[in-house]
């Protein structure tokens, strides 16, 4: 089937763990990896359409699930989301011909069967599925205190959550839970799924949060966990993105059947 | 006497033929035999289209596939004079009802709107009287849902053709 879902994202975490710097290394590929510190005054929107290939929705479900040990320094093989690049113009996030990823040219987000024949920019169902695209609007909240009460306005509705810290700082760890507290209040009792993403991983001597605690807060908190650095060329980048896209496509379904059978 | 009585017959009987005749003559216009259509729609899931509301089933919907609000308006062949307007969602929330009687949809004016409450995933049947309303495109706004996502079942406009 073909659908088109709309996501709302809001990215949290303290100010200057790279909230913006992550999302915009997965907007523009690598492209504008800001030299200098730009504070995030209130709120910024992006939006980045996922494509992704349902072959199976089921396989998709449990893939998700089981990410390797540390998924922003795994190699490409194992690849557990299989998202609908197309090498050529047609795959927004694949257009750029692995760009995000590590100088490779096979980027992850082009599909495998079209290994190889980017540029082309037709045909990009040439498999026979339809394409689903998750468009995540990615609310990019300014973590300074002073925002704060801005940010409250964002958190009502939003769909899933990305809780950014910094792993070369303790404190922005410790601070993801009065930010989930945060958004546990403006959400009532509502559930908000998403990930818990470590950044600044390239800062392997600077490291204080490793990658076991960041695991259990995640696991305790029902987040999936991810770590990436978003020092181009990136690592990491794109997995919590389609891990949302994938989710919130899984919800969508279910919400589905959920509504055809009561 | 006998002519006393006899009057209150053929007068019940005009009141019981007036009561027919309205009967017959209010019309479903939100049905694709009677010309009406949905000429927008912010949702297109290809399994679930918008089509759906107006084909009289309950079984078939509308699906909303993500954030709010949700808007589809739907055009009839020509305005008519509305009595009743009912709806068949599930998880809507906040629901408003905007109706314009010119022949481009562009500015819309207000018939109701309404809370609905939270059935989780349960059908929410909700009848509006709108005295008359006229209209020859109505737009329908989901402000809010109780979930993610939400969906339109059906939408029964009745009315009669307007003079």
């Amino acid at each position: 089937m073909g659908v088109t879902l709309r996501c709302k994202v809001v990215a949290l975490g303290d100010a200057g763990v790279g909230k913006t710097s992550l999302v915009d290394m997965l907007n523009a590929k690598g492209a504008s990896f800001p030299k200098n510190y730009k504070m995030t005054a209130g709120v910024s929107l992006v939006v980045v359409p996922i494509p992704l290939t349902i072959s199976g929705a089921s396989k998709l479900m449990s893939t998700t699930m089981m990410m390797s040990k540390s998924p922003g320094l795994s190699s490409d093989e194992d690849e557990p989301f299989s998202p609908l690049g197309g090498g050529g113009g047609g795959g927004i996030l694949g257009g750029g011909e692995g760009r995000l990823t590590r100088g490779g040219g096979e980027g992850r987000l082009v599909g495998r069967r079209r290994r190889g024949g980017g540029g082309g920019g037709d045909g990009d169902d040439e498999d026979g599925k339809d394409p689903v695209i998750v468009e995540l609007y990615i609310f990019d909240v300014g973590g300074q205190e002073i925002f704060r009460e801005l940010a409250i306005k964002y958190l009502d509705n939003a769909s899933m959550v990305l809780l950014i810290y910094d792993t070369t700082n303790i404190k922005s760890f410790e601070n993801c839970d009065k930010w989930l507290q945060l958004l546990k209040k403006c959400r009532g009792d509502r559930v908000t799924p998403g990930a818990l993403i470590g950044a600044k991983i390239d800062l392997t001597e600077r490291r204080h949060v490793s990658y076991d605690q960041g695991l259990e807060f995640a696991q305790s908190n029902g987040l999936e966990f991810f770590e990436c650095s978003s020092l181009p060329p990136g690592m990491g980048v794109e997995q919590p993105f389609l891990h949302i896209a994938n989710q919130f496509y899984r919800a969508y379904q279910n919400a589905i059947l959920r509504m055809s059978r009561s | 006497m006998v002519d006393d009585i006899a009057p209150p017959g053929p007068s019940i009987t005009l009141g019981a033929l007036a009561m027919a005749m309205a009967a017959t003559a209010m019309t479903e216009f939100a049905s694709a035999k009677e010309g009406s259509a949905v000429i927008m729609a912010t949702s297109a899931d290809d399994n679930h289209p918008v089509e759906h509301i107006l084909d009289g089933l309950e079984e078939t919907f509308w699906a909303t596939t993500g954030l709010y609000p949700q808007v589809f308006i739907l055009a009839f062949p020509r305005a008519v004079s509305l009595s009743t307007i009912r709806t068949l969602t599930r998880n809507v929330r906040k629901l408003l009802v905007e109706r314009t009687e010119e022949s481009m949809p562009m500015k819309f004016e207000k018939v109701f709107e309404v809370e609905l409450s939270d059935r989780s995933n349960r059908l929410q049947a909700e009848v509006q009287q709108v005295n008359n309303t006229k209209a020859h495109f109505l737009r329908i706004t989901i402000k809010s849902g109780w979930d993610d996502f939400c969906t339109v079942h059906r939408l029964s406009c009745e009315g009669w053709p307007s003079s």
